[in-house]
């Protein structure tokens, strides 16, 4: 797993960047928890279409016991399987081709590390908006029609 | 087009083998030009970690991370079915 310390101080996030084929909508699995004794921690998550602010899925404070792990939506899951059985995925409209999950309490004050350990993204449907500008010829006039 | 893939975030590269679909994210991933193929697939997936003020995530490997899930996290990705 990959972690930040939620006490680490304010403004201290990681961004997990990946680059996305195209925009569209995408089925998003996380699963975030630390299997390991001594593993209870505190979950933090924000998930963003590129740049935008507005997330698209968070939580904040989740706390996870040892060897249990929060799926997408911030239910926790006692062991791996129960999370592989129960977990449930969203699914989020991209207009970038950037998915940004950040991690990480971003305050000084958090307990415990945010924990990550396994995210699928899986493309669902290529956004209808997402070919190539279209341009029409008539009497000499070119006529750009918006995607 | 089909986009299909499961990140396992683990602390070293050979811990475990990645089954199909799958790659490994280690902290130390944070030039924005990485990318690595997954398993079975063609072609390389473009991701990073991006540092935000200043710290870079840590990483541990453990042994129910979901590249150690075989018959458990994995299962998912058998006939490209629907995510849970």
């Amino acid at each position: 797993m990959n972690f930040i310390n939620n006490f680490a101080g304010t403004g201290l996030f990681d961004d997990f960047t990946l680059t996305l084929p195209t925009a569209g909508s995408y089925s998003v699995a996380l699963a975030m928890g630390d299997p390991t004794t001594g593993g209870a921690q505190n979950q933090y998550f924000s998930l963003f279409d590129g740049s935008n602010t507005t997330a698209l899925a968070s939580a904040t404070n989740v706390s996870t016991a040892v060897d249990h792990f929060m799926d997408i939506k911030g239910t926790v899951w006692n062991t791996g399987a129960t999370w592989l059985a129960n977990n449930v995925a969203g699914t989020y409209t991209f207009t970038t081709t950037t998915l940004r999950l950040r991690i990480g309490s971003g305050i000084t004050s958090g307990s415990n590390s945010s924990t990550i350990a396994c995210l699928i993204v899986q493309l669902l449907a290529a956004s209808s908006n997402a070919g190539p500008t279209v341009l029409m010829h008539r009497r000499n006039q070119l006529f750009y029609i918006p995607t | 087009m089909a986009f299909n893939v499961g990140f396992d975030f683990r602390l070293t590269s050979g811990f475990v083998t990645d089954p199909t679909n799958y790659t490994y994210v280690l902290a130390s991933d944070t030039s924005s030009s990485n990318s690595r193929t997954p398993v079975g697939q063609s072609s390389p997936v473009s991701f990073y970690w991006q540092n935000v003020g200043g710290t870079n995530p840590s990483a541990r490997d453990r042994r129910r991370d979901c590249s150690m899930r075989g018959d458990e996290f994995h299962q998912q990705f058998r006939g490209h079915g629907p995510l849970r």
